[in-house]
């Protein structure tokens, strides 16, 4: 009887990437040889280590980088600790293939998170667009990379560029074992005619819009200090990345008619980022006439960095953010959750948030997929469109008891 | 309509050029609402109607030109659609019949006729002639050539079809007009790079002492290499030996606006178009001296929305039938582009 086991698998796939296609290495700054494709166990203690270190780095930014600050405090080892915990007796589904989107810079690297935590190695497919912060990011990732305690997990990353050139997705999807496509919509189809592996699974996440809604009553009743602190925390959810990520809320409504004096001191306390920059101005005005060359009886209205349109015909503006705003006004919230809102993120500034939640479980025809306080939409989490990024990134052993 | 082809193009004042050109406006206004349904939905939804100052005229983005197509008559009576030679992003495209096409000819003839005279001039072109040979193409540096190209004769294509001097041919132009009046017309850019450039590497001079160039097209890829507007003269003086040089400004959006610049460097409307300043934070109408965005309004598209645009170009109002030129109406100075955001949505992976 045969005693061994035939060897060389590794090798083979180790020269098979050696031959991968031609593409700008970002992070780290290395070509495809040592990539590694075998996962790591889920949670591998190297894992939470490296974690860690990152956490720690990226809270040094502070100021300078808040956005990134804001992503290593959300990757705390606590917090990370609880998800260990949360995913025992899951395992890794091999390489994940990231294709990432530029309107939120940071996206690109909780998607990669994601997929380390479950042990996965990664390709991640930047966009050609350069952002500050993403560059941030990348110089401190090769920094840790450079280290050599990170090998493992330098060795199972590779942050790449390319122009749009299908062969190259075309490759790398034949061999990933999981492909997470962010949107929009126009990308998520051209990349699903590219053949997967059989062998692998996919998520993807298309265009959304999120909405807030506005008790009128209760902020009417705000004190001073509320007031301001209300103000700052709407300000982070609508006006970061000029409005451009899909959880920044482009659709407001009232619950209430609101007094006319609350609403403009609100709106333009909330919009005042978007005040000083003439070319967001410039974007409103565009944004508004192609809405309005669709709907002649929409309603408008302009405040100091944000206009406010009602459309007739339709819940949904095609053209939003930079500060232009569909508005709408209900007497009730069962009202309001009977139209088809479809919306990723709801900022709920009310009262009581578990109102709103629990009646989202009865209106099976209104899809918002999940509510959040004020200045927390832009959080990370660990759910995304109502899908679990861990699990989504792993494969669910036999349990056993 | 006729009205204003009668009339001085630089001869009447503010006030009575204003009236006119209103009332023309106006009924450009109705035309496209009736023409044009998305143009008739923008000025129901922005309240917008007839217009008694200019302040008042319904005005679109000129970028809205970049994301969609608009018409205000019928496929069949499109004649040609021209399209931005922009380096950067989409195109705009503007859609012309004949009509239109027909008035953009004359106004500019009629313009700048007023700097070179009547008579036509042979002409030398900084482009390269397969530019105006395929017409199915119309970049609006071709169209520009194509309706300057009325003023002239014996018109002459400087370059060849990779964009280098066609020496032999300007050689035989200079030779048959040295010291003769001719025209010369080029993008402002070209002008410099494909015939200035390559006449000082080669110490060459041309004796076009008595020419006219007329040129266009924005500072800003010069200003990377620091030419201005009196480096760029001198620099015609020296290797063309021209010394009449016109700047022009105008934009692919709105066939009919040209506005040349006179001896004293300053832009003047023609009494076909006319211009206010807006401010960019509020796009309320500006005055005189205060630095904004243009607002550029012209007599001529009648295929489009286009009579009336607010553009993203940065500039000021410097003042009304007071130039020391003697031409009457308004004159401004264009000082660059304002900067456009990043707003994008999700849909961009793959840029």
């Amino acid at each position: 009887m045969q005693r061994h086991f035939p060897v060389i698998r590794s090798d083979a796939e180790d020269a098979i990437w050696q031959a991968g296609p031609e593409v700008a290495f970002v992070a780290p700054v290395i070509g495809w040889q040592g990539f590694v494709t075998r996962p790591q166990p889920s949670f591998a203690p190297v894992i939470g280590d490296f974690v860690a270190a990152l956490s720690a780095r990226l809270q040094q930014e502070g100021r300078e980088n808040p956005d990134l600050a804001a992503f290593g405090f959300w990757l705390r080892p606590r917090q990370i600790e609880v998800q260990r915990k949360r995913m025992a007796g899951r395992a890794p589904l091999g390489m994940v293939f990231h294709l990432v989107p530029s309107n939120v810079p940071t996206v690109a690297f909780y998607s990669w998170i994601m997929a380390l935590l479950m042990g996965n190695g990664s390709v991640v497919r930047l966009s050609s667009r350069i952002d500050p912060v993403q560059e941030a990011m990348l110089t401190i990732l090769n920094e840790l990379f450079s280290l050599p305690e990170w090998q493992e997990i330098a060795s199972r990353t590779r942050f790449i560029r390319y122009d749009h050139d299908e062969r190259v997705t075309a490759w790398l999807s034949a061999r990933c074992r999981l492909r997470i496509i962010w949107g929009g919509d126009e990308t998520i189809g051209r990349v699903r005619a590219i053949p997967l592996s059989p062998r692998a699974q996919e998520i993807v996440f298309p265009d959304r819009r999120s909405m807030a809604m506005l008790d009128s009553q209760w902020l009417a009743n705000l004190d001073a200090a509320a007031w301001r602190q209300l103000v700052a925390a709407l300000q982070q959810d609508f006006t970061r990345f000029n409005q451009q990520a899909c959880a920044s809320p482009t659709t407001i409504c009232w619950l209430g008619t609101p007094d006319s004096v609350l609403r403009r001191r609100l709106l333009e306390a909330v919009f005042a980022p978007f005040a000083d920059s003439p070319a967001l101005m410039m974007e409103r005005l565009i944004n508004c006439q192609q809405n309005a060359a669709l709907d002649g009886q929409m309603q408008q209205e302009t405040f100091a960095g944000v206009t406010l349109l009602t459309p007739t015909a339709s819940l949904r503006l095609e053209h939003i953010g930079g500060g232009t705003v569909a508005e709408f006004v209900a007497d009730t919230l069962d009202e309001l959750l009977l139209q088809p809102w479809d919306m990723q993120t709801c900022v709920w500034v009310g009262p009581d948030k578990m109102r709103l939640e629990y009646a989202l479980q009865l209106s099976p025809c209104c899809r918002i997929d999940r509510v959040a306080s004020p200045g927390q939409a832009l959080a990370f989490e660990w759910l995304w469109d109502g899908i679990d990024m861990l699990v989504a990134c792993s494969r669910q052993l036999t349990r056993i008891e | 309509m006729n009205r204003l082809f009668d009339a001085p193009v630089f001869g009447l004042s503010q006030h009575e050029k204003s009236g006119l050109l209103l009332a023309r406006l106006n009924e450009l206004t109705q035309r496209h609402a009736q023409g044009c349904p998305a143009f008739a939905n923008i000025l129901s939804a922005f309240g917008w109607g007839q217009a008694s100052t200019y302040q008042e005229l319904p005005y679109l983005a000129a970028r809205l030109f970049k994301l969609a197509q608009w018409q205000s008559v019928p496929q069949e009576e499109v004649f040609k659609v021209l399209t931005s030679s922009g380096t950067t992003g989409t195109p705009s495209r503007i859609v012309l019949d004949r009509d239109t096409a027909a008035l953009q000819s004359k106004v500019l003839v009629k313009i700048l006729q007023e700097f070179v005279g009547k008579q036509r001039l042979p002409m030398l072109l900084v482009e390269q002639p397969a530019l105006i040979q395929n017409r199915s193409g119309f970049s609006a540096r071709g169209a520009g050539a194509l309706g300057l190209s009325f003023l002239g004769r014996d018109h002459t294509y400087a370059l060849d079809e990779q964009m280098r001097p066609n020496w032999p041919v300007i050689e035989a132009f200079c030779d048959k007009y040295a010291g003769q009046p001719v025209l010369l017309f080029g993008f402002t850019f070209m002008v410099w790079q494909c015939l200035l450039e390559p006449l000082r590497e080669r110490g060459l001079q041309l004796p076009l002492t008595q020419g006219t160039l007329f040129h266009s097209g924005g500072w800003k890829k010069l200003q990377h290499l620091a030419v201005d507007n009196p480096a760029f003269k001198q620099r015609c003086h020296e290797q063309l030996g021209l010394s009449r040089v016109y700047n022009f400004y105008g934009m692919v959006e709105q066939v009919g606006s040209v506005f040349v610049e006179c001896e004293q460097g300053h832009l003047h409307a023609p009494l076909f178009a006319d211009l206010l300043v807006r401010d960019p934070l509020t796009h309320r109408p500006l005055g005189i001296g205060k630095p904004g965005l243009l607002q550029v309004i012209s007599a001529i598209p009648q295929s489009y929305p286009g009579h009336s645009l607010l553009s993203e170009d940065l500039g000021v109002l410097l003042g009304e039938d007071d130039c020391p030129c003697g031409r009457l109406g308004r004159y401004f100075h264009v000082s660059g582009r304002q900067q456009g955001a990043e707003v994008r949505g999700c849909s961009d992976t793959f840029q």
